[in-house]
């Protein structure tokens, strides 16, 4: 092998060494790059638009049952009211009767 | 090995070499995005268990403190509707006695009847509203007669005024001042409506119960 031919030699290996570490470069580029993403994701899910979603179903669900158990008791109060009001009298004379009933 | 021969063998080297980079770096970049991924679920999933647990248990005290006021209603119309049997009941004593017909005289004299009866002694004095003393003066021949009878023994009645008496009625108390009957209409409607309570909540709701 001759001195032209080493040099070439020498040039060749010089080349593939500036490849290799372009290819380093780019790798690292992209594991960068997914590090910045990962962060991305992560924080999104801290402010997730789902636990609002969430929140807000449960709140509409709580709101239903509430208004389900006011009507309830409005139902209740008013069958109380109309049956207290048809038996007011008989309540009344059993009272009188009583209160006036006297033992000689 | 011929200088062509060597390059090649560079080249291949190096594209290999290139190639085992970038495919680990890929593979590298994709672990931290799942990585990424799967934090991001946990925290989720975290958030929302806590999400549900705060919001569930506000509900809950809610609904509690909701029933409560709903079951104080229902008292409170419970309440509202024995008062006004005790009002009503009181109204029509009350108009009983101003009528003061015989049917009321009849009731003051078993009042008095029923007072003697109960006290120890003979001797006793009746009091009245002036309204219902004149009429137990008109009576109190007869009455002390039918006290006589009942106790076996001769009774002496008295009687005087007093303006302590509202709806009517009497007190008596034995001579010695020892025991009194109180014998009034308000004392006999307040013990009825006591000791009827559990009939009378049957009769107006339809339980005994005085909640629901």
């Amino acid at each position: 092998m001759d001195i032209k031919e080493l040099q070439e030699l020498i040039e060749e290996e010089r080349s593939a060494g500036e490849k290799v570490r372009r290819a380093k470069e780019v790798a690292q580029e992209a594991v960068t790059k997914a590090r910045e993403q990962a962060d991305k994701i992560v924080h999104a899910s801290e402010v997730d638009v789902h636990l609002q979603e969430l929140r807000q179903a449960m709140k509409a669900e709580f709101a239903k049952k509430q208004a389900d158990l006011e009507n309830e008791y409005k139902e209740k109060l008013a069958i109380l009211e109309e049956y207290s009001r048809n038996n007011l009298e008989k309540a009344v004379e059993r009272l009188v009767q009583e209160a006036l009933k006297v033992k000689v | 090995m011929s200088l062509s021969a060597i390059k090649s063998e560079i080249g291949q080297k190096t594209e290999q070499e290139i190639s085992e980079i970038l495919e680990n770096a890929k593979h590298e970049a994709e672990g931290i995005i799942a990585q990424a991924n799967a934090r991001a679920e946990a925290i989720r999933r975290e958030r929302s268990k806590a999400l549900e647990k705060e919001l569930d248990e506000e509900e809950r005290s809610q609904l509690a403190i909701l029933r409560m006021n709903l079951r104080g209603d229902m008292l409170r119309l419970k309440q509202k509707w024995s008062s006004l049997v005790v009002e009503r009941a009181e109204d029509g004593i009350k108009q009983l006695a101003e009528k003061n017909g015989p049917e009321y005289r009849e009731l003051l004299r078993k009042l008095v009847l029923e007072g003697a009866a109960n006290l120890k002694g003979y001797r006793f004095m009746v009091e009245a509203n002036p309204r219902d003393q004149k009429t137990i003066a008109e009576d109190l021949k007869i009455l002390s007669e039918k006290a006589t009878k009942t106790k076996k023994e001769q009774v002496h009645l008295q009687t005087r005024p007093t303006l302590k008496i509202r709806l009517g009625g009497v007190v008596l108390y034995a001579e010695d001042g020892t025991q009194q009957y109180d014998n009034t209409l308000d004392a006999r409607l307040m013990a009825a409506s006591h000791d009827l309570a559990g009939q009378i909540n049957k009769i107006l709701f339809g339980t005994g119960e005085s909640d629901e």
